[in-house]
């Protein structure tokens, strides 16, 4: 199974690339006012606007660094896209999903942390993108998106 | 990306430059890894070089770029109705073949010529990626005369020639051409019939004439071709 690699923070953590749409470079990302932390805003991808989370404000509570190595990964997130924005997203791995162990560090507040597994002495977390936002932020997010195109055609209409 | 280079330059542990190959090679860890590039401070080095920020302008294009909606270009759009071909040239014919029914474009590489086979048209075994392929002159098959009077000089470089691969009736044939220029994509309506008044045995092998820039291109019948590479390796 093949795996995107990333970092937020110092820790590692990897995607597998089913979840995967499409790693972009980092875009200009519009701010949605009053939005939760942790959500970026939205971009627009292919003329659909697509909401962001920036993965290091979301845990760490700062921006990812703007670097060319920060990047934006599009995944499926149920029938919508979502944006993740992730440092350091240039590497990938193969790995079975059968070498993932369980960490055994259960964690209400993050339930998107997934089983464990060793690339080169250190420790990589999988990441399960379904179950990255509370459903009050995911609710909150694609409402949002909705509301964007719906005002977006309404002005082409004029 | 020249700021990228200067990053690398003056990193303090840029240790292929001193004791790595380029520099004396005394590092320890050479004979393991035998080139610094499978070593891995090497691969940090070189992951340390995009954690810097981008461009000036960098992400404005970028966002722009992906903000455009996904569409093919209408006149070139991969339809139906449209083929894909590989252009090559033989002495100084030009022709093309469907680029589904090729494998690979190889490099020019030694041809063996097989004991007991001086039939003209089959020139020996070729090694392409660890498999033997018969050779096949397409010259031959398709009756193309050999100039008597010496090439121009850019069309006599030997580092044109290339090898082409087929996937044919039974096993792969390898070709070899004088120059490959790439491949085209093809409307129905870029087909010109052949002339009915050749009369010459690579007309039964020809379907369509294309007509590029300056260039007359005969689209090769596969079917009619790789029968006769059959009856020549009969």
């Amino acid at each position: 199974m093949l795996f995107l690699k990333f970092r937020i923070g110092e820790e590692d953590y990897a995607l597998d690339a089913p979840q995967i749409v499409e790693i972009l470079p980092l875009l200009e990302v519009t701010r949605v006012p009053r939005a939760p932390p942790g959500i970026a805003g939205l971009v627009s991808y292919r003329g659909k606007p697509v909401p962001v989370v920036d993965l290091c404000e979301l845990t760490l509570g700062r921006p990812a660094l703007p670097h060319i190595s920060t990047r934006l990964i599009l995944v499926r997130y149920e029938e919508n896209l979502l944006g993740l924005i992730a440092e350091r997203a240039t590497e990938i791995m193969r790995r079975d999903a059968g070498s993932f162990v369980e960490s055994g560090i259960a964690s209400e507040a993050a339930p998107y942390l997934g089983p464990i597994t060793q690339d080169g002495g250190r420790l990589v977390r999988w990441i399960k993108a379904q179950k990255l936002l509370p459903p009050a932020i995911s609710s909150v997010l694609f409402r949002q998106a909705e509301e964007k195109a719906w005002s977006t055609q309404e002005s082409q209409r004029c | 990306m020249a700021s990228a280079t200067n990053t690398l330059k003056s990193a303090p542990d840029d240790c292929w430059n001193h004791i790595g190959v380029h520099g004396d090679r005394s590092c320890a860890e050479l004979e393991r890894h035998i080139h610094c590039r499978h070593c891995p401070i090497f691969a940090d080095a070189a992951r340390a070089l995009l954690d810097v920020p981008p461009a000036a302008g960098y992400s404005r294009s970028a966002t722009e770029f992906f903000a455009r909606p996904a569409q093919a270009e209408p006149e070139y759009a991969v339809g139906a109705d449209t083929e894909s071909v590989i252009v090559f040239r033989l002495q100084a014919e030009w022709h093309a073949i469907r680029t589904a029914a090729c494998l690979e474009v190889a490099e020019s590489r030694p041809i063996h010529p097989l004991p007991h086979r001086r039939n003209g048209a089959v020139l020996g075994v070729v090694n392409v990626g660890g498999a033997l392929l018969v050779c096949v002159s397409l010259a031959v098959i398709l009756g193309v005369t050999p100039r008597t009077d010496p090439p121009p000089a850019q069309l006599r470089h030997p580092a044109v020639r290339r090898l082409l691969v087929a996937r044919g009736t039974g096993n792969s044939v390898a070709f070899p051409v004088d120059e490959v220029l790439g491949t085209e994509r093809l409307r129905p309506r870029d087909l010109k019939r052949v002339p009915a008044t050749i009369v010459h045995a690579k007309i039964v092998h020809t379907r369509a004439l294309i007509a590029l820039g300056d260039k007359t291109v005969g689209l090769l019948d596969e079917q009619q071709l790789f029968h006769a590479v059959e009856r020549a390796l009969a």
